[in-house]
Parts: C-alpha cells; sequence; structure tokens
C-alpha cells in the first residue's frame, strides 16, 4: 500500500521532501490506511560545520520506523549524502513525533520513507531556495528582494522560516499569482531572485510563531531589503503534556516544559507549583517546596538533574531553583510507576533536563529584580593556538550562567525605615542565595559528543545589624547567629558531570556519565516543617563529598524490541567531627581529644528495560533493577557509640522488578497499567543513630497503576488512573513511639535498654483515585481539571491507634486550571483549588494552667480527638497585556493570589497571650496578593 | 532585564496594595502587638499558693510494711482573687510527675478538697479567702509515686504538684483557671529506721554511690578538706566560692557542708522546706543593681507615688532554712576513678518575683523599656525590678494596691500587698 504525501506531513526543515510509503503491518493483505502518519513535532537537522564550509548538501533518505503510538521506534539510511550528513539526519529524526497511523481505522505501526534535504545556506549560495522561483518576465522591470526574518522584539534569527511572495492579480485573473517561497538559512536571512514589478503579498510561517502576512507594491529597480519580525506563538501553545518517552509507555509521566507553565495563575512562574496542580500531588503546607507524591514523604521522591541527584531543587526549599531558569529545558514529573533508571524512591521523580546548547549564536543576557541579579552567556569557540587555528579541534560551545541574591539590600532598607519610624530593629537575619552553572559541549566527531557541566547552589543567612553573641562554644568563642542559622538552615552543593554520548550505530546510543562534588545540608536541610512532620532526625551538618556515574546503553534490536541497560553507582563520605566533650548519639566524647566518625554511603544498581512491541497497539516494558547499598560508620579514638568499631549501619540487596503496559485500543482509547516494586536507602542519620546493632532496612513500595487515556471529544480529553501503594519497613524512630499510660494514670516502665534509635518496622497504605480532564491548547483557551480521591494511612507506632492518616492525607483534592486567550493580544488566567484540610488536632476548648513556679502559662486543651483543618480553597487570578514591538517586546501581567482572601490556616493553636482563651491561627497561607509585573525582552 | 523589570514591578505593586493585604489574618499573629495584660489584676485569678511544708520528706515509715503511719500534711493556702466579686468555686488536688515541667492531672484516690467560697467585696482584690489542708496516708502517696513512675522506695525526686483550679460563672460563661505549684518530694533515705539495705537500694535506684564504701576514691579526700564555704541558699546569680577554682556551684557548697557535718560520704543537697519572705520593697534605679539593705517600703507599708512619675522597686525577700535535712539529692560522687573530680551537678536558686495592680489608674513599667511598651517583667521571670506609676492625671489621694509575689524553685511562695498612693 502506497500512500502518496501530503502538505502537513511536510516537516518544517530545510527543503525537506517527503514520500511516504507505509507498509509492514499493513503490507499484508487489503487492509487500507485510514490516516497516515503526522508530524506532530520536528527539530530541524544541525547542518554539520564541516559541510557547511564545504558547501556540500544532499537528500538523505530515511526508513523511519513508528509505532501503534506514533513514537519513532527506529531509523535507518536508505540513501546516503555522506556520513556527517546521514547522522544529522538521524538524530533529528528520532526526536520527531508523530500523529500515528491509522490502518482500518486503528492505530498501527508503519513504516515510512522520509527525505531530508540538506542545502547549502542561502547567503552562501545566493541561488534560488525553490524551484517554484521563476525568472522575471521580460516584459517588466524586476526588483529584489532580500531581508532577515527575526523573532519579534528581538535580533534572535529564526530560521527556517518559509517565506512567501505571490504577486497580487486582478480578480478576474484569479486575485493571486502562483506563490514563490524560499526558507530561511541559519541567519534568518532570504534572498529571492528578480521577481517583476508589482503589488505582492508578503507570507512568512514557521512552526512556533505567528504567521506573517503584509501586502505592499514592490517598485522595479529598488533593492528590498525587509526585516520581518515573528510574534512567538507564546499565548497558544501551552502544552501540560502526558507526553511520553519515546518508546516507554507513558503510564504517569507528566512533562512541562518552563516557558509552558510560565504564566499559570497562582504559580509565580515556579514550575514546581505547576506540578502541585496536577493529580497525586498533596497540597503542600505554607510556602510549597515540600512534594508528597500518592502519600509518600518528600524524602520518597528524588529529584534528578541532568540525570545526577541533587539535593534540592529550590533555594530554601520553595523559592527559586537552584538551576538558573536560562538552562532549564524541561521538569519532567513522574508520580509514581517509573523506569528502573530511577532508583532512591518510592513515590515519584522530578527530572529536570538543561538546555542543550547551540552554535548559531552568542548569546548574553543578564536580569536583576528584587531578589537576586544573574548573567547567561552562552557561546561556541574555536580552540586555537596564537594564529594557528586548531582544526583538528572540535568547536567548543558554552554556556555559563550564575546568579546572587541581593537580599541584603531590602534587608538593610527595612532596618533604616525601622531606624526612620522610631522602632528600631537590632538585627535582621537575611537569606543569600547563590547558584552556577558551566557547561561545555563538543562534537568529537559525528557519532560521539562530550559535555562537561559544573554546577552548583548555596543557600546561607547573613544577620544584618548589630546582632549579640549567642553563646560560646567549647572553645570559648562566641556563637553567632548567622553561624547557627546556617548551621540549621544552610545548604550547599557543587557537582562536576561529564558526559560522553557514543552513537557507534544507528539505533545504538551509549552514554556515560560519571560526576562528583560535595554537599553540605543543614541541620533543618529539608525545610523546618518537614522533619516535624516525617520525624526524620537530624542529618550532620558536615561536608559530604560525592560521587557517581551513570552508564547506559540503548539498543534498538528490532522495531519491535528496544533496550536499555544501565549501571548506577553513586557514593558518598563525610565525617562527624565532635567537640572535645561533646557527644555523639549520647556518648560523651572526651575532653581535649579531637574525635569523630566517619560515614560512607555507596550504592551500586544494575538495570534493565525491554520495550517490546509484540503486536498491534501493544507495548510492553519489563523491567528490573537490583541495587545494593551500605552505609558503614568508622569511629575514632574508639569511641564507644557502636562498641568501638566500624559498623555497618546498612548492608542491604533491594531488587525492584517493574513492568508497564499499555494498550491502544483505538485512536481515542488507551489502557495502561504498571507495578512493580521500588525502594530507597534509609536516611542516613537515622541508620548512624540506631545502636540497636540491627540494620535498617530500605523502605519499600509496591505499586499497582491502572487506568485509560480517552480522547471524550476533539477539544477534551480523559486520563484516569486507580493505584494501590503497600508501603513496607518504613524506618520509625523509638523515641516518638507511643507509651500508653499505666493504669492509674502512672507513666509506663522505661523503655528496656537498646531499644532506642529507628527500627523498620512502619508500614503505610495508599489508595487513590487520579482524573485529569484537560481541554488542550487552542487558539482561544486550554485548561485542565484535576481531581485526586486517596486515602493514605501510615503504621510508625506514634499513636495509639494503630494506623492513623498520613500527615497529608486529603481526601479530595480538586484543581482547575484555565487560560483564555482574549483579543488586543490580552490573555486571562484561573486556577481554583479546592483540598481536604489535613489532619491534625484541633484544640476545641482552651483553659489555662498557670506554673506558679516559673509564673508561665500553658493552654490547657480540653479535647485531643484527632480532627482536620479546614477545607483549603483559594483561587488565583491573572491577566497578561502582550506587546510586540519592531525590536523588543514586553508583558504586563497581573496575577491575583488568594482573590477572596481566606485564610486557609495551616495550624491552628491556642493564643499566645497568658489567658489562651482564644484559637488563634498559626501562619495562614499566603494573604490576597496582587502581583503587579513586567517583562521585557530586548 | 525581564526578570529584573517584572519584579520591580512586583514590588511596586506590592507597595502600592499593601492596604489590601493587610486584611490578611496571619499579620495578626506575626505582629501580635497586643499589650500583655497578665500583671493586671481584673478578674478571676490565682497569684500564689503557700504551702506549708514546702518540700515533703518521707519517713521510712511510708516505704517500710508495718502499721499505718500519721498521715503526712501539707497546708494548702491559695491566693485567689476576683475583683469583681461573686461565688467561686475552688478545687485543690495532688498528683505527682517524675519529671520536672511534665503537668499531671490529680488522681481520683489522691486528697482533695473543693469548696465554694465568696470574694470578699470589701476588698479591692476581691481576696477569696480559701485555706485547707490535704492529709497523705500511706496508700495515697504510693498513688502518687505510681504515678509519677517513681518506685516508693527510691531516693528518686518526685514533683508533687498542688493543683487549684477555680471556676465561676460570669456573664453567662464558666470561667475556669488553673493554677500548679510544684514541690520537691523525696524519701528521706537517712531516716535512722530505714534498713541499710533499703536506702542502699534507694539510693541505687537514683543513680547514687554510698561512698563509704569506695573508701579508695577520690570522694571523701577531694569534697572533705576543701570545705568551701558559700552560698547562702539564696542564689540570686553565680557567685564564686572559696575556694574560687572549686565550683560556682552553690549547690555543692551546702552539699559539702553537709556531708562534713554528717561524717559520711555522701553528697546530698538538702531538701529545704525554703519559706521566701518579702520583707518590703526597696527603692532602686532601674539600671543600677539591687542593693542591699533595710526595705524603703515595709511589708504592707503605702508607696507614695507623684503622678507621671514612675519609681522602681525589688521586693527584699528572705529565705528562712527551715529543718534542712540529709533527705534529698543532686549530685554524686563520682563512680570511682581515684584521683579524678567529682562532678558538679550546677545549678541555681533563685527568687522571682511579680507584680500586679488592678486595672484602674496604675500602671507598671520595666526598665529600659521605650515609653509605651507593655509591661512584660512577670512574664520573664520576675529578677528585675519594675516601675511603679500613677497615670498622668491622677487625681491627688487615689489609693490602690499593689500586689508583690515571690517564688523560689523550688515552691516556696510568698505574696505581700502595699498600697499606692498618688500624692500631689
Amino acid at each position: 500500500v502506497r500512500e502518496p504525501a501530503t502538505p502537513s506531513l511536510l516537516p518544517s526543515v530545510a527543503g525537506a521532501v517527503l514520500v511516504a510509503v507505509v507498509f509492514g503491518a499493513a503490507a499484508q493483505a487489503a487492509p487500507e490506511v485510514t490516516r497516515p502518519p503526522e508530524v506532530l513535532s520536528s527539530v530541524p537537522p544541525v547542518y554539520p560545520e564541516a559541510a557547511r564550509r564545504e558547501r556540500r548538501g544532499g537528500a538523505v533518505s530515511l526508513l523511519v520506523t513508528l509505532d501503534a503510538d506514533g513514537a519513532v521506534m527506529r531509523v535507518e539510511v536508505v540513501e546516503s549524502a555522506g556520513a556527517d550528513l546521514d547522522w544529522a539526519a538521524l538524530g533529528a529524526l528520532t526526536q520527531y513525533a508523530f500523529r500515528p497511523a491509522e490502518i482500518d481505522g486503528r492505530p498501527a505501526a508503519v513504516a515510512i520513507t522520509y527525505r531530508l534535504l540538506f542545502e547549502v545556506p542561502a547567503h552562501e549560495a545566493p541561488a534560488p531556495r525553490d524551484a517554484r522561483a521563476t525568472a522575471p518576465d521580460e516584459g517588466r522591470p524586476a526588483f529584489s528582494l532580500s531581508g532577515r526574518v527575526r523573532r519579534a522584539g528581538t535580533v534572535q534569527p529564526v530560521r527556517f522560516a518559509e517565506v512567501i511572495v505571490s504577486e497580487l492579480l486582478p480578480e478576474e485573473a484569479g486575485g493571486l499569482g502562483a506563490p514563490v517561497a524560499i526558507l530561511t538559512d541559519d541567519e534568518g536571512r532570504f534572498a529571492f531572485p528578480p521577481l517583476p514589478e508589482g503589488p505582492y503579498r508578503l507570507e512568512v510561517g514557521v512552526e512556533g510563531y505567528e504567521p506573517f502576512r503584509d501586502e505592499q507594491y514592490l517598485a522595479a529597480g529598488e533593492r528590498h531589503d525587509l526585516d520581518v519580525a515573528l510574534a512567538p506563538r507564546q499565548a497558544n501553545d501551552f502544552e501540560t503534556v502526558v507526553r511520553r518517552q519515546r518508546g516507554e509507555p507513558p503510564v504517569s509521566r507528566v512533562s512541562l516544559s518552563r516557558e509552558e507553565v510560565r504564566a499559570i495563575p497562582g504559580t509565580y512562574g515556579d514550575a514546581l507549583r505547576v506540578i502541585e496542580s496536577l493529580p497525586g500531588v498533596a497540597r503542600a503546607p505554607l510556602f510549597g517546596g515540600a512534594l508528597m507524591v500518592r502519600g509518600g514523604y518528600p524524602a520518597d521522591t528524588a529529584i534528578h538533574f541532568e540525570g545526577v541527584p541533587i539535593p534540592v531543587l529550590y533555594h530554601f526549599g520553595g523559592f527559586t531553583s537552584v538551576v538558573n531558569g536560562a538552562f532549564i529545558e524541561e521538569i519532567s514529573f513522574m508520580p509514581g510507576g517509573f523506569p528502573v533508571r530511577y532508583g532512591n524512591a518510592t513515590a515519584g521523580i522530578v527530572d529536570v533536563r538543561a538546555h542543550a546548547l547551540e552554535n548559531d549564536t552568542f548569546k548574553a543576557h543578564f536580569d536583576v529584580d528584587g531578589f537576586d541579579f544573574g548573567f547567561f552567556f552562552g557561546g561556541h569557540v574555536k580552540p586555537s593556538f596564537g594564529d594557528l587555528a586548531l582544526d583538528a579541534l572540535p568547536e567548543l560551545k558554552i554556556g555559563f550562567a550564575a546568579r546572587r541574591s541581593h537580599t541584603e539590600i531590602p534587608g538593610n532598607l527595612f532596618l533604616a525605615a525601622a531606624q526612620a519610624f522610631g522602632q528600631p530593629i537590632p538585627f535582621l537575619p537575611v537569606p543569600l542565595y547563590y547558584d552556577y552553572q558551566l557547561k561545555l559541549e563538543a562534537d568529537l566527531t559525528p557519532r560521539s559528543t562530550v559535555s562537561l557541566f559544573v554546577f552548583g547552589a548555596e543557600d546561607s543567612w547573613a544577620v544584618l545589624g548589630d546582632a549579640p553573641a549567642i553563646g560560646t562554644n567549647f572553645d570559648g568563642e562566641d556563637l553567632r547567629l548567622d553561624g547557627i542559622l546556617n548551621t540549621f538552615l544552610g545548604n550547599r552543593f557543587h557537582r562536576f558531570l561529564g558526559s560522553w554520548e557514543l552513537r557507534p550505530l544507528p539505533g545504538v546510543t551509549h552514554t556515560l556519565r560519571p560526576y562528583v562534588g560535595m554537599t553540605r545540608r543543614g541541620l533543618l536541610s529539608d525545610g523546618v516543617v518537614v522533619p516535624l512532620l516525617t520525624g526524620a532526625t537530624l542529618d550532620s551538618p558536615t561536608d559530604e563529598l560525592n560521587w557517581g556515574l551513570r552508564d547506559e546503553l540503548a539498543v534498538r534490536l528490532t522495531p519491535w524490541l528496544r533496550g536499555l541497560f544501565g549501571f548506577e553507582h553513586h557514593g558518598a563520605a563525610y565525617r562527624i567531627d565532635l567537640l572535645p566533650g561533646g557527644d555523639l548519639f549520647g556518648i560523651e566524647a572526651p575532653e581535649g581529644v579531637a574525635t569523630g566518625a566517619n560515614a560512607s554511603l555507596s550504592t551500586a544498581a544494575l538495570y534493565t528495560e525491554l520495550q517490546l512491541g509484540p503486536m498491534a497497539g501493544l507495548s510492553v516494558v519489563p523491567g528490573f533493577r537490583a541495587e545494593l547499598s551500605s552505609l558503614a560508620l568508622t569511629e575514632e579514638n574508639a569511641l564507644p557509640v557502636y562498641g568501638g568499631s566500624a559498623r555497618s549501619a546498612v548492608d542491604s540487596w533491594t531488587f525492584d522488578p517493574r513492568v508497564a503496559l499499555r494498550y491502544v485500543v483505538h485512536g481515542d482509547l488507551a489502557l495502561k497499567a504498571a507495578g512493580g516494586l521500588f525502594h530507597r536507602r534509609p536516611r542516613a542519620a537515622s541508620a548512624a543513630a540506631d545502636q540497636d546493632g540491627e540494620a535498617l532496612r530500605p523502605p519499600g513500595a509496591l505499586q499497582l497503576i491502572g487506568g485509560f487515556e480517552a480522547r471524550l471529544t476533539e477539544l477534551l480529553t480523559l486520563d484516569a488512573q486507580v493505584y494501590g501503594v503497600r508501603r513496607f519497613d518504613l524506618t520509625r524512630d523509638r523515641s516518638r513511639r507511643y507509651q500508653p499510660r499505666a493504669p492509674q494514670g502512672g507513666l509506663p516502665p522505661a523503655a528496656p535498654a537498646g531499644t532506642a534509635g529507628f527500627d523498620s518496622f512502619g508500614t503505610g497504605n495508599t489508595i487513590g483515585l487520579e482524573l485529569l480532564l484537560r481541554s488542550p491548547p487552542t487558539r482561544r483557551f486550554f485548561g485542565w481539571v484535576s481531581y485526586t480521591l486517596s486515602r493514605t494511612e501510615v503504621s510508625l507506632g506514634e499513636t495509639r491507634e494503630r494506623r492513623v492518616a498520613f500527615a497529608f492525607d486529603q481526601t479530595h483534592n480538586l484543581v482547575a486550571v484555565g487560560r483564555v486567550n482574549l483579543p488586543w493580544e490580552v490573555t486571562f488566567g484561573g486556577r481554583f483549588a479546592l483540598v481536604t484540610g489535613n489532619p491534625g488536632i484541633i484544640p476545641d476548648a482552651i483553659a489555662t494552667r498557670h506554673d506558679l513556679n516559673g509564673n508561665w502559662y500553658e493552654p490547657v486543651l480540653s479535647s485531643l480527638q484527632p480532627s482536620r483543618l479546614q477545607p483549603f480553597h483559594r483561587l488565583d487570578l491573572r491577566i497578561d497585556k502582550r506587546f510586540i514591538r519592531e525590536w523588543w517586546s514586553g508583558v504586563v501581567f497581573l496575577e491575583v493570589i488568594n482573590v477572596y482572601n481566606w485564610p486557609n490556616p495551616e495550624v491552628v493553636f491556642p493564643g499566645g497571650d497568658y489567658r489562651a482563651r482564644e484559637l488563634r491561627t498559626l501562619l495562614p497561607g499566603p494573604p490576597l496578593l496582587p502581583l503587579l509585573g513586567a517583562e521585557l525582552d530586548l | 532585564m525581564k526578570r529584573g523589570l517584572r519584579l520591580l514591578g512586583v514590588l511596586a505593586a506590592l507597595l502600592a496594595l499593601a492596604p489590601v493585604a493587610s486584611c490578611w489574618p496571619g499579620w495578626d499573629f506575626i505582629f501580635d502587638q497586643t499589650p500583655s495584660r497578665e500583671h493586671r489584676l481584673e478578674d478571676l485569678r490565682v497569684l500564689a499558693v503557700l504551702a506549708e511544708p514546702a518540700a515533703l520528706a518521707i519517713p521510712a515509715a511510708f516505704v517500710l510494711d508495718g502499721p499505718e503511719p500519721p498521715p503526712l500534711e501539707l497546708e494548702i493556702t491559695p491566693f485567689i482573687f476576683d475583683p469583681r466579686g461573686g461565688d467561686v468555686d475552688v478545687a485543690l488536688g495532688l498528683c505527682a510527675s517524675g519529671l520536672e515541667g511534665i503537668p499531671c492531672a490529680a488522681g481520683d484516690d489522691a486528697p482533695s478538697f473543693s469548696k465554694t467560697v465568696r470574694a470578699d467585696a470589701e476588698d479591692p482584690l476581691g481576696r477569696v479567702d480559701v485555706r485547707a489542708t490535704l492529709r497523705l496516708d500511706r496508700a495515697q502517696l504510693r498513688a502518687l509515686y505510681r504515678q509519677a513512675g517513681v518506685a516508693i522506695d527510691s531516693a528518686r525526686n518526685v514533683n508533687l504538684s498542688v493543683v487549684v483550679n477555680v471556676a465561676r460563672d460570669f456573664g453567662g460563661k464558666r470561667e475556669r483557671e488553673s493554677a500548679v505549684l510544684t514541690l520537691d518530694m523525696r524519701l528521706d533515705a537517712l531516716d535512722p529506721a530505714l534498713p541499710a539495705a533499703v536506702r542502699e537500694r534507694a539510693l541505687a535506684s537514683a543513680g547514687l554511690v554510698d561512698c563509704a564504701e569506695l573508701e579508695s576514691d577520690g570522694c571523701a579526700p577531694s569534697l572533705g578538706p576543701a570545705e568551701p564555704t558559700c552560698g547562702d541558699g539564696l542564689v540570686e546569680g553565680f557567685e564564686e566560692c572559696d575556694p574560687p577554682d572549686g565550683t560556682t556551684c552553690d549547690e555543692s557548697c551546702f552539699a559539702l557542708d553537709i556531708c562534713h557535718a554528717a561524717r559520711r560520704p555522701v553528697c546530698f543537697q538538702p531538701l529545704k522546706n525554703s519559706r521566701p519572705l518579702i520583707e518590703g520593697l526597696i527603692a532602686l534605679s532601674p539600671q543600677g543593681p539591687i542593693p542591699e539593705g533595710a526595705p524603703t517600703v515595709a511589708r504592707g507599708g503605702v508607696i507614695r507615688l507623684r503622678s507621671g512619675t514612675t519609681t522602681f522597686f525589688a521586693p527584699t525577700p528572705n529565705v528562712s532554712q527551715a529543718e534542712p535535712r540529709l533527705e534529698g539529692l543532686t549530685f554524686f560522687c563520682p563512680e570511682g576513678t581515684p584521683g579524678e573530680e567529682p562532678f558538679m551537678a550546677c545549678g541555681f536558686e533563685r527568687v522571682s518575683w511579680r507584680a500586679y495592680v488592678l486595672d484602674r489608674r496604675a500602671e507598671l513599667f520595666d526598665p529600659d523599656a521605650p515609653p509605651g511598651q507593655p509591661f512584660v517583667g512577670n512574664t520573664s521571670g520576675g529578677l528585675f525590678p519594675f516601675g511603679v506609676a500613677f497615670l498622668e492625671g491622677t487625681a491627688p489621694g487615689t489609693r490602690e494596691p499593689l500586689v508583690v509575689v515571690v517564688a523560689d524553685q523550688r515552691g516556696g511562695m510568698d505574696l505581700a500587698v502595699f498600697t499606692l498612693e498618688a500624692e500631689e
């Protein structure tokens, strides 16, 4: 069966010509291709630099195998144009996304022939770009038309834009002459051959931009050099899609682009907050930053950046990203059922990917705002030695960004204002942070790429004004407030990440990513709230050396079989220094002797995954992960914590089989399921503090997920999932264990010796239903309604009841997000959330207990029955007005948080005065907060 | 640039629209400027409780089997006030806790007392005059020890709480207050009637070592000859012991004296039936130290003040030591390495005070506080002088009461009422 190419299949690449040959399953009998595959998104091929220099082009024909989901399963070169052009074409095609073809009305795997044409850029070869370009009429004088297409408001060229000129003819002649088309080059330039004088319509179009149209009389003898500014189609390209990764059934994956979520109300432009608007994520307390996914604690969700685990994603637990926005390409969120390449997580995965560097232009960006200032620089260099260019060395792409807060400025202004108003404030702690990223990338050969990525961040505190010393340490030195704050709340990490990608054969990719770094965690590094809620113990405020690597081999064996094999290793080493005379876990350190304990953490994992397509519409991805974790502590000076000897606190194997299935019933309905085991390491601090001689077991979870995706109408899709999570081997803090009171009110007997510390007998269960009703983006509207019905219980031995609701158990979690595009470049959006209140102890009657010995008062709660906070509900609105001018573009917006100013108390506690008779609200959510802002692009 | 301009706009908007956001209820918590009225006596309050004795030494007869000993008596005098007058329900009870600061609830099998008393209408303070004697028999005492989680035959300290619950109906609502005074209660480990084996077990259960069995260790030699003499039982701050390098901890001084006197190298802190007594008030400079000497105003005297003029006072308490005996301890001999310095458990014994006025013309001030700041001296423990003044324009001859309370850390309290009189 042969299906001719259709215009909709034309990709926006230079001179691409597609001849689609559909066969495969359809080639057997008489099935009919009822719908050919369509290109949903395409990536232009990178024109090899050597070929560009040599002004070498050509056509590459590729045989592209698509599965029933439209994913590119295999690409083979059918007609070569040279190895470098072949590789460029292969690299581009593997990033294409297709709407699946349909055979007899059902999605089916097909293979098509795809032809990519590489042409020498126009400014280097000013020849007609298209065969339709015609010579001028002999009878009419001609004019020259050239110009440049750029992104509106910037000098950024728009390449591969299609420029079409059509002569305007009288109505009786058809109204419009034959169009003449040409594509812009890498510089965004275009040049037409001489055309006959007359009135013309000029049209410019490219994916991602609003089309441009203009009509004017082009006089003969003149050289028309046009400057065309295309407005990015930003208001309409929001895409919070459940975007599948090629070859992986997308059971629970949501990919968010930073630009895509920029204008969602109530998020402050923070992608993490957008994740909170998706199903399965509990509403985070206070100012967010803590991800509690499907009943898991924040530590159950791992955060990766470029495949490397990082301790935090946001400064101060939810403030701003620790990675400069210029470097963030995408944040992928997987609330469950994630692939075996991810370990050390039992709930979810957040994977942040950095931008790939471009080598076409030099870019520089500077920004300053009320909190920080920063810059980004991107470009490329050709290594040289004096006047001698080293042609043998590859071109080096560089990206460097850095940012630092300047909160001292508003802090000092605040102190000065307080002084001026007669309310002097002696000192003020202010948070400080910085982060940086440096990325170097080079294509060693057409088949291999290397990069070095250096990044890091620090959160610290400074105390403005004159802060008195809090006390003295063991050496008699003053203890400063900033030092104390940094000990408890400071964070710091640095990472050196290398990457080497080798593509030795078509369909084979080998990636090696080693890294080293250091981490310093404050004692409350998880945030002030989280340790209290999770029962987590304190981490050691010491510098931790980190290292590791990930080695992956991806192989496409056949069109229906793809394999992934990987090895992962992570290590950490740190030392706990003890002050002479101090103590570690209650064991006194000797006086006058520097002593401490050394800890080393090591994990190694092997994982493999097969992606099978045994039949049309069905894909099965079984995977297996085996991981060995060990945590060893070595004491110095015979410190009698563990009997004076080295001790292995954690030494365990975990085996995680996982499987994911997806079956496309028909084009509008797909069934999906996933299940498997997930483990994470016990917290090192908990394991170190456990002295009973029995190593802690890694907390684990068994996840079962089922659901479907359905296209209800052209403008409405539904993603529904049910899931159950069985948690086991959760770490319990014995010091928080519930102690029933002895009869007649007596205290219970003391815990037996040796039972202090932690054990692994905690359990938990989560069941839930998640619905995501979504209206895909159109020119007028997009939005979604997310609803989660769930119940999470934990058994940690901290209460009289064996099982209690999880601290963030939110039975109903409803979030509606929408944005409508109005005329005059105005958009209006809203976000409404209605969430069940968190469980908690709500005092329903108050009395006062007056301690006469010390003359202090404490509330007496007459009821300690478990209850819940009031339901949380909040409406946020945002309106944007966009301006696009010749050399600049801008957006003015007004965002109103908590429109009706509902207090939404997070914790209710008795009043603080001596009477304590009135209930007061402790730390309500954000108040009504209007935010007026503007953006400017030059 | 992009973010900068955007956030600059944000900041401008925040400033312009701050009044709207000021409606947020959270500001009330974060910037709570509500002045404390703790020092104003305007409704039902329990300001002090006098317990006699202020510490209970448990005789051996309560531990040993045998005939029921005479009950231990505890005389309780709560100082209850309600300037509005009216009937007040008063209930007294006892409970025990093994850990300091852990509240307990009075049990059913503990001695208790309840009565409805009318506040004195003639007294501007509305004193509720009530007094009760609670008697503890052996069974009740053992119940209290069980509640505290401490064995009856242990020398460990038990915190005995005297709970005073008061309630009344006013304005259609039921008002309640609860005040707790915590006393020390311990077995008299040196009661001659206590068999040696029982005593040793009692000491051991409290983590003590009877040094009599450790002749060669450093306990007796290092403690005995030093005989530092410092401290008089009332410590208002650090004191230098003699010899200076001995320790700055006054507790040791008591212990050493008593150990030495008892010729027993067992280091005890005495269980003191302390009874602080307010002798009067001494006028002083708010910035200067609290002087020693005779009080400026004798107990119950009249303080004459000019309107708008603040005078600072501190009480001059005297602490009487009633029968210090060798029943208690807070530190002990080292566990045995010869020549090793003994471990000293340092602690303070300090007397704090509080002051109260009616909700009328008199006001209290803290030293060094900016004008207009509410008085918080009571809530900080009451260790600093308090200023007293009549508001501007107070008519000469106006008289109002000033209530002063002192408390030590062992359950000893006293309350005295002075009279403030406005003069020209």
